[in-house]
């Protein structure tokens, strides 16, 4: 494996956000799709499970930056370190509590089950009315008072990208780490066949476990980088957005489900898509992401580098 | 305070629940397939009754028909474009099933915009210990009640009910006895889908302003809440779960409204969650046995 176009394509793009601030905002949209599609990858591409619930994971991160930097104005700068890592725990700790109990539960059952998880959680904070309830959390002014306007100002601009990227760039270490260990052999059987895989001495639920909070941690990290840090606010109708998980299957089945670089050429072409779809046929995007997915899962189930190792086996290396 | 009138509007509501929901069973039960675009069927025959009682006059109980006809064909190109060319693929079923709810709610919202809408239509009402009832709401509860019976009839005595009932045991075993295994699950996918936007129908008598593009969400959560309830592929288990949740929603929202603290629609919708991954880990085949 030659892990120089994932990795590479992380780091050029950091390069670029601090070289030029001005398009910060635009290689963050596309790093988002990008990490997001990453960390959907890490459990969806590898144990073949699918989480309808997983965007509670992203605002589980954003809340717990948010509510750090809310509630905790003064730990100043200290805010973001602890914040991040909050966020992070909780993200870990719901991925744990849903894992737990659903990852017993096969294919189609862990399903169902994860269906409700998204919006079971947002019902709980706008429901409870805790955090902000159904108002949110707004942090420009706690962010400029913790950190000092103009770092509070770059740390939204320049270092919310920064952060978005490296999700990406530790999800792909993370993947290959994964895949180099016994655990990428055990989900591999388990993927293909669970009993059998159960019968070899494996215990499926660990490794699912294990590759669902991994993935989940990440995206903690990524809703606590794009919401919180990025846009220095967390609405509930927007962190808990459902579409999103649709933009990381997209990309994930896009790329390539379970192969490392997928999520970057997904999600370049997605965004390719998206921006486009934006300038000429605005107000469709939900409809062509939609469509998108759909036609991908259906017609071309391995993906852009799926098909393309297929045709042409010597990239197999370079497009791990 | 009496908690009667509660219960009573519970067991109206959980009927027409429990009807919406026949179809996500029978889908899960013979084809083994969790159709996750259920809420957006449901909200396409919300949107039929709308439509055909606001545009061209015709009530509810009439374009339930059309409802029921639409679904069908949607049932079976369901069945021959996405589940049969897959195959053993389930992850790839459950992603295009999500994305398909996704893409019908688009649609929805190019066609009939992105606002809320609804109609009312009133023939009365009756008084029933204590409550009025209004006469739409108990006819449409009634006939919910008479469509389970008669899809229980079918599959009990029904030559296609035997094949069904053959297939949901053991598909391998069906096969070997002659019974047509593909043509069987075709058929359940559309009668399943046709039911579910015929309940679709029903369901807007409920709620006089509540039809919306993304109304399906909560419906697919609520839908596998009661399915798994009644124990997948259970007729009569899933008409008990829905009246059961109908009735837990009702008295729940006035017991939550009561509380104060909380806002009582959201918090009965979160204990819906959360009563689907206790059953789940406690009871997956369901809490009856019918």
């Amino acid at each position: 494996m030659r892990p120089y176009i994932p990795l590479g394509t992380y780091l050029l793009l950091m390069a670029l956000a601090f070289v030029f601030p001005q398009y910060s905002k635009l290689i963050a949209s596309i790093a988002f799709f990008m990490a997001l599609g990453q960390a959907v990858n890490i459990f969806v591409g590898l144990t073949g499970y699918v989480d309808f619930g997983y965007v509670a994971f992203l605002a589980m991160g954003a809340y717990g930056l948010g509510v750090t930097v809310y509630y905790m104005t003064w730990l100043g700068i200290l805010a973001l370190p602890l914040g991040l890592l909050l966020g992070v725990s909780l993200a870990a700790s719901l991925a744990s509590l849903v894992g737990a109990i659903a990852l017993r539960l096969r294919g189609a059952y862990f399903a169902i089950a994860t269906i409700g998880v998204n919006e079971g959680v947002k019902h709980l904070i706008v429901g409870a009315n805790i955090w902000g309830g159904g108002a949110g959390l707004i942090l420009s002014s706690s962010m400029f008072q913790a950190f000092g306007r103009d770092t509070a100002l770059f740390l939204a601009n320049v270092g919310s990208t920064v952060l978005i990227l490296a999700t990406g760039l530790i999800a792909v270490v993370a993947m290959y780490l994964i895949q180099a260990s016994k655990a990428g052999f055990a989900l591999a059987a388990i993927r293909q066949d669970e009993d059998a895989a159960k019968v070899m001495g494996i215990n499926p639920t660990k490794y699912k476990l294990m590759a669902f909070m991994t993935s989940a941690s990440l995206s903690g990290l990524l809703g606590a980088a794009y919401f919180s840090l990025g846009n220095m606010q967390v609405f509930p109708e927007n962190v808990f957005f459902v579409e999103y998980i649709l933009d990381g299957l997209a990309v994930m089945f896009l790329g390539g489900a379970g192969t490392v670089t997928g999520p970057i050429i997904g999600g370049l072409i997605y965004f390719g898509v998206r921006y486009l779809v934006g300038i000429y046929l605005p107000g469709l995007q939900a409809l062509v992401t939609a469509l998108i997915v759909f036609l991908v899962v259906v017609f071309m189930p391995k993906g852009v580098v799926g098909t393309l190792r297929e045709l042409i086996p010597s990239l197999r290396s370079w497009l791990p | 305070m009496d908690i009667t009138p509660y219960f009573l509007t519970g067991i109206i509501i959980g009927s027409i629940y429990g009807l919406t929901t026949l179809g996500l069973s029978l889908i899960f039960g013979v084809l083994r397939v969790a159709n996750v675009a259920h809420g957006a069927f449901i909200m396409i025959g919300a949107y039929i009754a709308y439509t055909a009682f606001v545009a061209l006059a015709i009530p509810p109980f009439a374009s339930s028909l059309l409802a029921f006809a639409i679904g069908i064909a949607a049932g079976y190109l369901v069945y021959a474009g996405v589940i049969k060319r897959l195959g053993k693929a389930e992850l790839n079923i459950l992603v295009a099933l999500f994305a398909l709810g996704a893409l019908l709610a688009e649609v929805a919202r190019l066609i009939w915009g992105p606002d809320f809408v609804g109609y009312r239509w009133t023939i009365g009402s009756v008084e029933v210990a204590g409550l009025q009832i209004e006469l739409t709401k108990l006819i449409g509860a009634i006939l919910a009640l008479m469509i389970t019976i008669a899809l229980e009839l079918v599959l009990r005595w029904t030559y296609f009910g035997r094949a069904v009932r053959a297939v949901v045991q053991d598909p391998v075993g069906a096969m070997v006895v002659g019974v047509n295994v593909d043509r069987v699950f075709a058929f359940s996918s559309a009668l399943g889908i046709g039911i579910t936007t015929l309940g679709g129908v029903f369901l807007t008598l409920f709620i006089p302003v509540g039809i919306n593009p993304y109304m399906g969400g909560p419906y697919t959560l609520m839908g596998f809440v009661i399915a798994v309830m009644g124990g997948l592929g259970s007729v009569a288990g899933t008409y008990v779960a829905g009246l059961l949740f109908g009735v837990f929603e009702s008295v729940g929202f006035y017991l939550f409204s009561l509380a104060g603290f909380a806002e009582p629609s959201q918090m009965a919708l979160f204990l819906a969650f959360v009563m689907l991954l206790l059953i789940l880990l406690l009871r997956p085949t369901g809490l009856f046995r019918i």
